[in-house]
């Protein structure tokens, strides 16, 4: 007898628990038919239905074309049936969404390429980028800087450019816009200094790729040399340069732990949906969180009264361990591969506190305010710290802060969390820091 | 560096001489790099100003210089409609003499708001109003159609001129909102505080989104603050509370302290608020520790919607 089945009939929780997971193992299960379907209809056609996702978008100085590029590239792409033309207006009026509360203005335009599946924003505004940054929702993989030959480097050009560095951009390649009314030698001088402003921010210029054209002719059909055919340079170079993140499933594992329970004779079960990674029966974990580090081995893993051999990335499903305590582990801990994770107790975060239209507070922060963050399956009491000259942090502001956790928890950088008042969510945060623990005397003192 | 390239722009050229063509199509090209570092004007303009003054930098440059005004009027014309709701306050705080300005300039986005060129502007902007407005009264506020025609500090331009000027280089629309000044007499001790994302100053000038300045007296010396702090603390507590009026004194002082007082947390008095730096204590009680006694106050914010200019 499996141990899930075993156990179900002791524990209505768990299988509760396990029920709710039934549609997601049924979409596992689609997921899983429509993949061999399609792997048979490879041997017939060439099509290819499922291509890798990105996430991009335009910056540039005002005016220089960026919104008129991005309706030319889905022009295009339509022609060939790639992605629905949107037209100059429906981009520009950037309607407000909410990601987590958070109210951001940005049009989300999709296209694809041969190869790729792409989302592309507008260019949305600072704020609207940091927020971005902080929800998660959309981080950029890669952007096309727009120039327009006309004009040269302008003040925002250089902005644009320093915050893409700043949230982790890496890979810009930049379009050099109205090459119809510039001749070579303004195309060349852009592009000097270009590699000069690249340089200044931290980018090697030798691996910024350019494509000049002109994105109004693409839009109008005009002069296919500078027109459609750049758009499609642009997006083949798109497609070479900006470097797909690193798929979930190859990373090392990672659950956060959602219940536990312990059946006697047994061992103790973890429940969770694996975040990443797969996990083999008998291969060796780590559990990890709540100032605790405990070593243990999958002894059985299974899905919805199935046993399986292996956990992926994305399923929901229980973990039996062998030789763990009932008290070794609880919710919000995390199971990884051995070592791939760590416990820390305070660190750096850029963090975005909601206006009371988003459902935040009215009152601004001051230091002394005492949040409890949530994360992951964790919440947990913190302290905060401002930085330097800062006493008071309004409601619709970003701005860089310190906690300090009340226990060591599985932290990572570019990892998010919700800052909570009693009742409501009154923030949002990004990890851009690990700092050395406080000491657990110190810990003591802060909450006392 | 740029003027590496082009000095080895000019040594290649110099090796190639015996090719005149190529070698004058060079010298055009170091003349446009030339004129464009050292101008910051946009590369077609730059390229037009060389044609117009056959290749001279030097007249090319005048050119450009005269021309940016007209440009920028023209361009100001032609953005006039966008709308302006980014921006930044600007603080300018003149100790010796007791008074001080905030500023409201306003933008198109917020990557212009934060460009070191627009805080420039702006805090030439805030010392234009502070010296030349002329004003009497304690406290003035003054609206955009009174702020474009003040002189822009001692040069013979107003402030409408410089901010079309600025449209022009920045490429974005602008618009001089508003400003409120204070003045002060002898006795009264001037308070500030001004919001922004980060602590810097530029040209002894603040930046942010909220600003408040408040205008009070201190019967007694006090040993705990300093005038200074005071003010500040005050002012900040009023950019974060939102007050929208000072509320009158009690007529009796509170007697004892041990009672609490019930402190509603949707009260816009001033004097009736709890004390942000001091929970459980409302303004007022904080007030009367430490002698003080409000005579006005201030509190601005960009971008905000004010009642009496929608009805306008
Ligand atoms: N001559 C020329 N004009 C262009 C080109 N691309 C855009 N424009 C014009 O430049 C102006 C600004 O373009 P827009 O896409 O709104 O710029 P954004 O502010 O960067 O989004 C519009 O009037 C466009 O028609 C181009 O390739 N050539
Ligand atoms: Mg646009």
């Amino acid at each position: 007898m499996s141990f899930i089945t075993l156990f179900s009939t002791r524990l209505p929780v768990f299988q509760q628990a396990v029920k709710q997971n039934k549609q997601l193992f049924l979409n596992q299960f689609k997921l899983n038919s429509f993949r061999s379907l399609s792997s048979q209809a490879q041997e017939k056609t060439t099509y290819v239905r499922d291509k890798p996702h990105l996430n991009i978008g335009t910056i540039g100085h005002v005016d220089h074309g960026k919104t008129t590029l991005t309706a030319a590239i889905t022009c295009v792409l339509q022609d060939m049936n790639l992605a629905k033309a949107k037209r100059y207006e429906d981009i520009d009026n950037a309607p407000e969404e909410k990601k987590r509360g958070i109210t951001i203005n940005a049009t989300h335009v999709e296209y694809s390429t041969a190869n790729r599946h792409y989302g592309h924003i507008d260019c949305p505004g600072h704020a609207d980028y940091i927020k971005n940054m902080i929800t998660g929702s959309s981080q950029m993989d890669g952007a096309i800087l727009v120039v327009a030959a006309t004009d040269g480097v302008m003040p925002q050009t250089r902005e644009h450019l320093r915050l893409a560095k700043q949230i982790g951009i890496d890979n810009i390649v930049v379009f050099i816009n109205k090459a119809d009314a510039a001749d070579k030698e303004m195309i060349e001088l852009v592009e000097m200094e270009l590699k000069d402003l690249l340089k200044e921010i931290g980018y090697d210029p030798e691996n910024v790729p350019f494509i000049a054209g002109s994105a109004l002719a693409a839009l109008e059909n005009k002069s296919p040399e500078l027109g459609k055919n750049a758009i499609l340079k642009l997006m083949e170079t798109v497609d070479n340069h900006v470097t797909i993140p690193t798929r979930d499933i190859n990373k090392p594992f990672f659950l956060p732990i959602e219940h536990s329970y312990a059946i006697s004779g047994r061992g103790t079960v973890v429940t969770g949906r694996v975040e990443r990674g797969i996990c083999k029966k008998g291969d060796p974990l780590e559990i990890i969180g709540y100032n605790k580090v405990v070593k243990t081995t999958a002894n059985g893993i299974e899905m919805f009264h199935k046993i399986l051999d292996q956990a992926e990335a994305g399923d929901q499903l229980g973990i039996l361990l062998r030789g763990v305590k009932r008290d070794d582990v609880r919710r919000g801990m995390a199971l990884i591969k051995p070592g791939s994770g760590k416990i820390y107790n305070r660190f750096e975060a850029k963090v975005y506190l909601m206006t009371k239209d988003e459902g935040g507070r009215e009152k601004p922060l001051t230091a002394t305010y005492q949040p409890q963050l949530y994360s992951k399956t964790w919440d947990i009491p913190a302290r905060l710290k401002f930085p330097q000259g800062k006493e008071l942090v309004m409601p619709g502001e970003d701005v860089s802060m310190t906690f300090v956790l009340n226990k060591r928890m599985m932290l990572e950088k570019g990892q998010r969390f919700q800052i909570r008042d009693s009742k409501t969510t009154i923030g949002s945060g990004v990890i851009v820091n690990l700092l050395s623990d406080v000491s657990d005397k110190e810990i003591e003192e802060m909450w006392n | 560096m740029f003027s590496n390239k082009f000095l080895s722009i000019i040594k290649s050229n110099l090796v190639r001489s015996f090719s005149e063509s190529k070698c004058l199509l060079q010298e055009s090209k170091s003349n446009l790099f030339k004129l464009r570092k050292t101008t910051g004007y946009a590369l077609n303009k730059c390229k037009e100003a060389l044609e117009k003054n056959h290749g001279n930098v030097d007249e090319a440059t005048k050119w450009l210089n005269e021309q940016a005004q007209k440009e920028g009027w023209d361009k100001a014309e032609k953005v006039k409609n966008r709308q302006t709701k980014q921006g930044t306050l600007v603080l300018y705080a003149d100790r010796a003499n007791n008074q001080a300005t905030i500023v409201e300039l306003n933008c198109e986005t917020d990557f212009v708001a934060r460009n070191e060129k627009f805080l420039d502007l702006s805090s030439n902007l805030a010392k234009s109003v502070l010296v030349n407005s002329n004003v009497s009264e304690s406290r003035v506020l003054l609206g955009r159609e009174d702020l474009i025609k003040l002189q822009y500090l001692n040069e013979s331009k107003t402030i409408g001129d410089q901010v079309a000027l600025s449209i022009g280089n920045l490429g974005e629309n602008m618009s001089i909102r508003r400003a409120v000044i204070y003045k002060l007499k002898e006795d009264q001790i001037l308070g500030w505080y001004m919001h922004g994302s980060s602590a810097d100053s530029l040209n002894n000038c603040h930046f942010g989104k909220y600003g408040s300045l408040v205008n009070f007296n201190m019967s007694q010396r006090n040993e705990n603050y300093k005038p200074f702090d005071l003010g500040r603390q005050l002012a900040q507590h009023i950019v974060g509370m939102k007050p929208l009026s000072l509320g009158e004194m009690p007529k009796e002082l509170p007697t004892t302290t041990s009672e609490t007082i019930k402190i509603d947390d949707n009260e816009t008095r001033l004097l009736y608020q709890e004390f942000l730096m001091k929970p459980n204590t409302r303004v007022l009680d904080f007030l009367n520790e430490n002698h003080v006694l409000i005579n006005d106050f201030v509190r601005l914010e960009c971008g905000e919607v004010v009642e009496s200019e929608e009805t306008k």
